[in-house]
This record gives structure tokens, C-alpha cells and sequence, in this order.
């Protein structure tokens, strides 16, 4: 049940600044000219393909704050965080985007939306230059009705998404003008109790994908409308609202061919608002910011403090980053990279000599400590340990849950999780020793053995992410073997087998989670085969994470939704 | 499923013109003894005086050798684990060794049930352990007889933030539940519970332009039913059920009552999270909303269900976690009561700000009000649902038995209490149709008939 604490992607939107150069964006492959729907593995024709059901979803609550920054200025952003009345966004699946596109509103919902969408007004008719790149006219005048039907048409158009009804345009500037008189004449009073109106609209807080019936289709479905992909394709991308370039392109239908779509997708994986939103997709898959509320002993480890908590969060973005950006490398590498990124307070924790005063520098991990990508780091070993001891377990349903992409299924409603302490008297164990009994029992054998021993190969790094050669007095035994991945004793070796894994479950894993935690839902079955075109798509464009994310969004499955229920 | 105001044309306040001087009068709460009827024990339009409700978690169970009593009955003393409740100890009723009655099990998650009177339903993919509710909670219910007469339905809290990343559903994520999927997640910031709850209080005069918005949001929502059809109605639904809870609290006039100040305190989700200063905060502003009767429902999520929090508070952060500590098989060196005495604290602490605070109907705060507390299982490291414990908090105007008593639905013994699977008889949700009986005499049934999870016989032993 992960809550989002949005606030702390305030944290994530304001670090941005050290991305080095972008690399440049890779593995398009062929130009594709065939005319929409593309396609060329030809999912799109197969009979097998039945994309999944469109609806409507909520934006999450960053992608708010990121959407009136955008439409009306940084000082109504600043507004929004300041008051943090947005009903949080929580997990459904281990996916904030399921949670938000699944779960019905709660009943105080509608208020705190109100109460946000009032705090915004107010702070626009205190700063209207972000409105008046919209509606010029409120700035420069003439202040009339006119320009209330300007702010309907404009703003209406950039918050909808799309261009306005006739109804809405009735109540947009009906409710300006009755606000008006209300406020005695002032003309920014009616802007107020309008824009705050139309930011509580659903129109504004879902993403609406209903689509229209594909003509003549191999089996019934509907395309996503011009505006409905333009949406789509901006939060998937960019985590806000389209751009007027990408609205004007819906306008003018253009958002028709796989050409048009791929040059679009080229342009906006460029922003930086992109690279933030590869960021906080990860930030959420790997649990990474969980590491800033891990507790943990002061008596067992008085050196993590925390400055080293914000380093080890700032660690695996760096390295992420890193390796999507800068490098625009294999993204599998974020499991397999014998580097690292170091600050003062974390050179420490990993052996490493400091670095100068608040300087980040690269770090080649020791080779005999055998460590490897994200599995190594401290936002994952901290967040998957206890306060005191290491989890093998947690660790290895990580593994098993977000790399793998494979289900954990629950245990034996009647099983005993009570582990063996060891009697007083009796020789001290090593962790390991102790959830191996997991594995003596055949009910907890069933599962346990599937994912405890990737914990294992962790074993010589504690509850906070420390080389350690010894637990509980004995030298750390981290050997373990999985049926079906191979024998291994470090995440070096968990590396090798990643990669070398037949079955591509790493990449393929990559791709679902992207996929989940963007499009709001858990892949079904009759997206299968446009699933595998994509992850041939990114293996192509050689597992490029902008690679991947462009060829999202050129998929089917990113494209269609299922027919209507009547 | 919740009935919503946009079923009920009953507008708030119609129960509270009174006459006063020869001339019919409609106030605003709280109520004044000029409302009353001549015997002071109902309203003088005839409607009955407020009651209150409120749902209180604690994760993990308890060490039941140390937390149920010995003695059975209307005389009995308080456990170790529950002797932070003497000061309010005339008005605990306490069940015991009653089963939860909930079929489906996946650890934690069924322990929930005892909230609903309902199965869970296990979600597949993608979580370890995945479950909705599958049945609106008890604090719905009872908010469906009397949370439409004050300014907000209900209020939901929580303060530990301390969230599983092996759990899915919405099971263990609220206590509140409208329905299968229809949580009510709680708020765990202090600052945002207190717009809620008396944010309202300066209204200014915009209530025209207010009203003019929500009927903005109305039409665009209806207008996009239209154009889904079935798919996505129970989220557009919903959305609307909680527009026109905004509608009517716009329509209602702010209470005759001194808002208290905004607190300071945000909760946020730093390690070491003060639970008992948060709870401390939140349980002020419920108890200042049951007094000006802006609110009459509430639920407390202390404690999340299968919490790993360290009680840091208690020393018991150089230890296993909470989680650890239940599932050790004992009492884990003391440390499993420990932390259960501590959530009694904090809980006695609620039941006390409810006593010291003053109904204007006449008594106290608490004697108008019902606290049912439970927690996720019986045993917490066989998470068996057997004996599971229900801790009532109050008499909701003499419903309950006042002085309280310890219902034991079986004897046991204490080698029976240590074990994984104690003896067990009877069905929680008898307990909960006692309590939804509090509030609505001819309720005759709660929760799901068809599987046995729920109950047509209420637990009279309590009864008053």
C-alpha cells in the first residue's frame, strides 16, 4: 500500500541541475513511413491483439503540480506545494499510476481538489503573467467580455486538453461574468472563480481515453482521438500537460502517421522534463526515495546520518541517469555498472576516498567486493534491510517482484513464519543460516526458494549498504543457487545471469514496469503480442531507455483501447 | 454500498428547529439545551441526540497471554497489555476469543474483516499479499445513519506511514472502506485535517459562486458518463458521490463554535515518526469536531496492519521491528506487549480527551460515544484469526453496558493463549451488528449473509 509522499518529488523536480550533456537519442532504427496505425512486426493486424480498456485517469499529483507550472506560472506551483492539499496518490499492483487510473476518488476528494484549485486562482490573480502567455488580454487588456471568451477558447483549450464545447464555453465565461458582478465589477475576480472551476473540472484531472470505433478493424476496437493521444503521449513522456506545438498537431490531425507520431515523441524525449520523468518512474520501481524513511539502529550505525540518506537517493539518481542520459547506454546496465557515484558523506560508507567539499564524483566499485548496478547500492540494500539486520528475503522479492517481473504469490495462510532463534547458550548465526530455515519446511520451500537466495548473494553487505566479510562472528557464506537462473555468490554474478538470461526477463521487465507505472494498468494477455513487438523494438534500438520510451509510444498497445462496453 | 447524498433528499440540520420563545428557530450546532425536549433526552423536533463513532487500528495483534484477562464478566481486571485504559476502564466492554469469521486468508488482510463483517478479495497479480475489502467498513454504516446531519460525513486519520512495498489492495491502506474498492484513505497530515474540519469557519459570502462550480463539475462529470458508458462509471460515481458531500457542506452553515488552531504538526514520513505526538493532534481536532459536531464518524490507523514500524519511542530501535516482534512466536523478550501497551496508551489518551470533554446534551463526549478498536489478527506470528480482540470504548448513550464488561467467547487456558491456534468460538461481526444496533435499532443485519463472514444475531452480553 505505498503512498506517494509528492512532496518529496519536489526534491526530485529541483536536482536536475547536474545532468550532464544528453547523449544522442538512439536506436531509431528505420524511418517508417507506412500510414497510422504503424506497426511494422504487425501486431496491429494480428487477431491475437486486443488492446486493453481505455476510461478515464487521474493525473498523479506531480503530474499536476507539473501541469500548472507549465499553464500558469511558477508562483501558482509554489502555491500548490506550499498548501499540499492534494489527496495523495497510493499504490495499487506496486503501481501509483494503477492506484490513480483504478481507484474510485474518496469522498473528500472533490474539497481538496476544490481547496488546491482555489489556492491556484488565487495565486494566478496575485501573478497572472504564466495565464497571460495563454490570454494576453488580461494583462494588456482590454478586460471585457471578449476576453473572457478568449480565456474560455485559450486556456480552456490548454486545460481540457483539447478544444471546448459550446457548453463548456457557457459555463466558463457564464461563471466569470456572475463572479464579476459578484466582485463588483472586477474583472479578475470572474478569472478566479473560473480557472479554479475548470482546474476541478474532470475534464482537467483525468486523462480521458475513449477514443473513436476503428473503421474496419481486424478485430473491434478504438483508436485514441488526436487530442487523447496527444495527452497520453505528453505524460508519458514529460509527466505534464501537451505543448502547444503537440495540441496544434492534434488540431491540425497530423498525429496520423508513425513519421509524425516518432518526430513528436523525438522532440519532447528531449526536455528535461522527460529525463525527470524516466527519474521518478524509477524512483518509484526501485523504491528508491524509501530509503529517506528506512529506520534504523543509531546504535548499530551511527554514521548514517542523514546526509547519507540524501546521498545514497541522489546516488541512484546520478547513476540512472547516467546510464539513460548521458551515456544513453543499455539500460540494463543500471543492474550490472561496476560504478557508482560518491559524495562526501557516502565515500565513507562504501570505502571510498571523499571527494572535495559538495563534489559528486564517479567511483569504480572494488573488484573484490564483486558489487554491481542498483542490487549494490544503498537506497536498495538500506530500504530492503531491517534496522539492525540484513532481509534476504526482501531483497530477493525485489528481485524476483521488480527485475524479474515475476509473481510473489502469498503463502500458506496457516504456515508458521516463525525462524529459529537460536537458544541461549547455543553459537551465535549468521542471517543466512537462520532464513535458510525457510527452506526446511516443504510449504515455505515451495516459494521461499525462489527468491530467498538471490538474498543471500547480498550477504556481504549490511543493513546499510557496508562491505562486511563477517556476520554474527562467521566469514558471510553468500552462496545461493535458483533453479531455472543458474548458481551465484554477488551481485556480480546476479549480473552476469541477467544478462546472459535467455528468457530476457530483465528487459522485458524493464519495458512492464515502464509500462505499468506510466499507462496505469497491468499488461493483459491480449497485449502480449504487441508487447513483444515493442521489447523487439527496444532490444533493436539496443536497449536505449529513450529508445524504449519512444517505441512506447509508437506501440499498439500505447495506441488503441478496447471497444466500449454498451 | 454507502448511501450517498445524492440519494437522500434529507437536507442537514432538519432535526434541530427547535422553539425558542414562542418562535421555530433552525441553529446551528452545537446544540443548546433550549433544543432539547423537556426530559433532556432527545431534540425537541423529536429527533435523537448525537451520537458518535469512531474506528481505531493497531497492527499486529497482541501476546493474548499477557492482553486478555483473566477474570470474565462484569467484574474483571485490566491485562498488562491493557492497563494503560484504567483511567477509563467503566467504560471498556472487551471482547474476547471470538473467531473472525472472515474465509479467505492471506495473512493480515483478514483481519481487516473484523472491521466489515466481509471476505476480502484477493487481487492476483502483483503483490505477495493483495486484497480489497469486500464490504463497506462498520464506521460506513453507522455514518450512514448519522454522519448526514453534521457539516462532514466522516473524518479518516492515520500516522504511521511506514507502508509495506510487499502489500496490494487497498485492503490494509484504510480502515475505511465504502465498498469492494472504495477505500477511504486516511489523511496523515495534521495540517490538511484541520482545513477539512473547520477550514470552513470564515466562510466568505461566495456560497452562490461556489455552488455555481459544483454544478460545473456536476454537468462535465455527467456529461462524461455519457460518453464511457459502463466502463469507469463506479470511478465517475464516485467522484460525483463526493461532489455532492462539497455541495452540502457548502449549503450547511458553520458551526456556533471556536475553531481551534491550525496545528503545527505535518507528520511527515521522516524515520522516526512520532506516532503519539501525531495521534495526540489528530485526536484534539476529532474531539473539537464531536464537539461542534462537524463531524460524528471517525477512524484512527494508529498502527498500519503487518507494520514494520520500530518502536523507537520505547527503546526498541536497536530491536527487530514490530513485525518481527509479533511474528517471533512469543512475546519476544517482552517486546511485542511493550508495544502493544504503548497503542493502548495512546488510545486510553483518545478515550480521555473524550471523557474531560463536555456534551452539551449533558455528560461527556464519551458517554455519547462508541470506540471500536481492533487489529489484524489473533496470534501475530500464526496470524491466526482466532480470539481475535475487539476493545469498545464508550457507551454511545447507555447501548452499551456502563460499567463495561470482558466477554470471553470461549475459556481458555494459558498454554491455549500461547499457542498458534487458541480455541475459538462465535463470530466478531456479532459485535458489530451490537454496535451498528447503537446507532439504529432495527438494523437486524451487518456484513456478508452469504458466506458466513457476516451476522443476524448481535452479541447481547454487551448490550445495555
Amino acid at each position: 500500500m505505498r503512498r506517494q509522499s509528492w512532496r518529496r518529488s519536489i526534491f526530485l523536480t529541483t536536482a536536475l541541475g547536474f545532468i550532464g550533456a544528453m547523449g544522442a537519442v538512439g536506436g531509431c532504427g528505420e524511418e517508417d513511413d507506412i500510414e497510422f496505425p504503424p506497426g511494422s512486426g504487425g501486431s496491429v493486424n494480428n487477431p491475437a491483439f486486443a488492446p486493453a480498456e481505455g476510461g478515464v485517469r487521474r493525473m498523479l499529483t506531480h503530474q499536476y503540480l507539473n501541469t500548472v507550472r507549465y499553464l500558469l506560472g511558477d508562483g501558482p506551483a509554489e502555491a500548490v506545494v506550499a498548501a499540499d492539499l492534494l489527496p495523495a496518490d497510493v499504490q495499487v499492483q506496486g503501481y501509483l499510476a494503477i492506484g490513480a487510473a483504478e481507484t474510485p476518488p474518496g469522498l473528500n476528494n472533490p474539497e481538496l481538489w476544490d481547496l488546491t484549485a482555489d489556492t491556484v486562482a488565487k495565486a494566478v490573480v496575485a501573478d497572472p503573467s504564466g495565464l497571460a502567455q495563454w490570454v494576453p488580454c488580461i494583462q494588456s487588456g482590454p478586460q471585457d467580455d471578449a476576453c473572457y471568451d478568449s480565456f474560455a477558447d485559450s486556456f480552456g483549450r490548454m486545460a481540457f486538453r483539447r478544444p471546448i464545447s459550446p457548453e463548456e464555453k457557457t459555463w466558463i465565461t457564464g461563471l466569470a461574468k456572475q463572479a464579476r458582478t459578484w466582485g463588483e465589477g472586477d474583472f479578475m475576480t470572474g478569472i478566479q472563480y473560473s480557472l479554479r472551476a475548470i482546474l476541478q473540472s474532470p475534464n482537467f484531472l483525468y486523462l480521458v481515453e475513449v477514443g473513436d470505433t476503428e473503421a474496419n478493424a481486424v478485430t473491434p476496437r478504438r483508436k485514441l482521438n488526436q487530442y487523447e493521444l496527444a495527452t497520453r503521449m505528453s505524460f508519458f513522456l514529460t509527466d505534464t500537460t501537451p505543448d502547444q506545438e503537440l495540441l496544434d498537431a492534434a488540431d491540425a490531425k497530423s498525429l496520423a502517421t508513425a513519421e509524425a507520431l516518432r518526430a513528436q515523441a523525438d522532440r519532447l524525449i528531449k526536455k528535461p522534463s522527460a529525463q525527470l520523468a524516466v527519474r521518478l518512474r524509477f524512483n518509484e520501481i526501485l523504491y528508491i526515495d524509501l530509503a529517506m524513511s528506512a529506520q534504523k539502529s543509531p546504535d548499530f550505525y551511527p554514521q548514517f546520518d542523514d546526509n547519507v540518506r540524501v546521498a545514497m537517493v541522489e546516488e541512484a539518481y546520478r547513476f540512472l541517469d547516467d546510464i539513460f542520459w548521458t551515456r544513453n547506454a543499455d539500460a540494463r546496465e543500471m543492474f550490472t555498472a561496476d560504478y557508482t557515484f560518491v559524495n562526501a558523506p557516502l565515500a565513507p560508507i562504501y570505502g571510498f576516498a571523499a571527494p572535495l567539499g559538495t563534489e559528486w564524483k564517479k567511483a569504480v566499485w572494488k573488484p573484490e567486493e564483486e558489487r554491481a548496478g542498483f542490487l549494490s547500492m544503498g537506497a536498495f540494500l538500506v530500504r530492503a534491510s531491517h534496522a539492525v539486520t540484513t532481509s534476504p528475503t526482501r531483497r530477493g522479492v525485489f528481485i524476483k517482484d521488480r527485475v524479474l517481473c515475476e509473481n510473489v504469490p502469498p503463502p500458506d495462510p496457516d504456515v508458521n513464519p516463525v525462524l529459529p532463534q537460536p537458544e541461549p547458550g547455543d553459537p551465535p548465526k549468521t542471517t543466512k543460516e537462520l532464513v535458510e530455515a525457510h527452506m526446511k519446511e516443504d510449504r515455505c520451500r515451495a516459494c521461499h526458494a525462489q527468491f530467498d537466495p538471490y538474498g543471500f548473494s547480498l550477504e556481504h553487505f549490511d543493513a546499510i549498504g557496508a562491505f562486511r566479510a563477517e556476520d554474527a562472528g562467521y566469514p558471510v557464506d553468500s552462496t545461493g543457487q535458483i533453479d531455472g537462473f543458474g548458481d551465484f555468490a554477488s551481485p556480480r554474478d546476479i549480473a552476469d545471469l541477467l544478462i546472459s538470461d535467455e528468457s530476457q526477463r530483465v528487459s522485458r521487465c524493464i519495458m512492464l514496469n515502464v509500462f505499468r507505472s506510466s499507462i496505469g494498468h497491468i499488461e493483459t494477455e491480449g497485449e502480449a503480442v504487441a508487447l513483444d513487438e515493442l521489447h523487439a523494438a527496444f532490444e533493436k534500438a539496443g536497449f536505449s531507455m529513450q529508445g524504449l520510451m519512444v517505441e512506447t509510444t509508437l506501440n499498439p498497445a500505447f495506441l488503441y483501447i478496447a471497444e466500449l462496453a454498451p | 454500498m454507502t448511501k450517498s447524498r445524492s440519494k437522500f433528499a434529507l437536507s442537514r440540520r432538519t432535526m434541530l428547529r427547535g422553539v425558542v420563545g414562542g418562535s421555530t428557530v433552525t441553529l446551528a450546532l452545537p446544540l443548546l439545551e433550549a433544543m432539547l425536549n423537556e426530559n433532556g433526552d432527545a431534540l425537541a423536533g423529536g429527533g435523537a441526540l448525537p451520537s458518535r463513532f469512531m474506528t481505531w487500528f493497531w497492527g499486529n495483534g497482541a501476546y493474548l497471554p499477557n492482553f486478555e484477562p483473566a477474570q470474565v464478566g462484569p467484574t474483571w481486571s485490566l491485562s498488562p497489555a491493557l492497563a494503560p485504559l484504567a483511567p477509563v476502564k467503566d467504560y471498556v466492554n472487551l471482547v474476547t476469543g471470538m473467531r473472525n469469521p472472515c474465509p479467505t486468508k492471506i495473512t493480515h488482510h483478514e483481519g481487516m474483516c473484523v472491521f466489515s463483517g466481509y471476505d476480502i478479495e484477493v487481487i492476483q497479480c502483483c503483490k505477495a499479499f493483495n486484497s480489497h475489502m469486500g464490504g463497506p467498513t462498520i464506521d460506513q454504516l453507522v455514518a450512514d445513519v448519522i454522519g448526514m446531519d453534521s457539516l462532514t460525513r466522516a473524518i479518516h486519520v492515520g500516522m504511521d506511514q511506514k507502508t509495506s512495498t510487499a502489500d496490494g489492495g487497498t485492503t490494509l491502506a484504510a480502515l475505511s472502506h465504502r465498498g469492494m474498492n472504495l477505500p477511504e484513505y486516511p489523511m496523515y497530515n495534521p495540517q490538511t485535517v484541520w482545513t477539512l474540519l473547520f477550514g470552513n469557519f470564515n466562510p466568505k459570502d461566495d456560497k452562490e459562486l461556489r455552488l455555481g462550480i459544483v454544478g460545473a463539475v456536476k454537468e462535465d462529470i455527467n456529461r462524461l458518463k455519457g460518453r464511457l458508458g459502463s466502463v469507469d462509471k463506479n470511478i465517475l460515481d464516485s467522484h460525483l458521490d463526493g461532489i455532492v458531500e462539497l455541495e452540502q457542506k457548502i449549503n450547511t452553515a458553520p458551526p456556533a463554535c471556536m475553531p481551534p488552531a491550525q496545528p503545527t504538526e505535518t507528520n511527515p514520513d521522516i524515520p522516526n515518526q512520532p506516532l503519539d505526538v501525531v495521534h495526540d493532534v489528530m485526536a484534539d481536532l476529532i474531539v473539537k469536531a464531536f464537539e461542534c459536531d462537524i463531524t460524528r464518524v471517525a477512524s484512527v490507523l494508529f498502527h498500519l496492519g503487518a507494520s514494520h514500524f520500530h518502536f523507537w519511542m520505547i527503546n526498541q530501535g536497536a530491536y527487530e521491528n514490530h513485525n518481527d516482534n509479533s511474528h517471533s512466536g512469543g512475546d519476544a523478550g517482552g517486546r511485542y506487549t511493550a508495544a502493544v501497551v504503548f497503542c493502548m496508551e495512546q488510545l486510553s489518551k483518545l478515550a480521555q480527551k473524550l471523557l474531560a470533554a463536555t456534551d452539551p446534551t449533558g455528560g461527556t463526549l464519551l458517554d455519547s460515544t462508541i470506540i471500536y478498536a481492533s487489529t489484524d489478527c489473533g496470534v501475530g506470528w500464526t496470524h491466526s484469526i482466532n480470539r481475535q480482540p475487539i476493545i469498545l470504548l464508550g457507551h454511545g448513550r447507555n447501548k452499551l453496558k456502563y460499567p463495561g464488561i470482558h466477554y470471553q467467547a470461549v475459556a481458555t487456558t494459558a498454554s491455549d493463549l500461547a499457542s498458534g491456534s487458541p480455541t475459538t468460538a462465535g463470530n466478531t461481526s456479532n459485535v458489530l451488528l451490537s454496535v451498528l444496533q447503537a446507532y439504529n435499532a432495527s438494523a437486524t443485519s451487518v456484513g456478508d449473509l452469504s458466506n458466513g463472514a457476516g451476522s443476524t444475531t448481535p452479541l447481547a452480553d454487551i448490550k445495555a
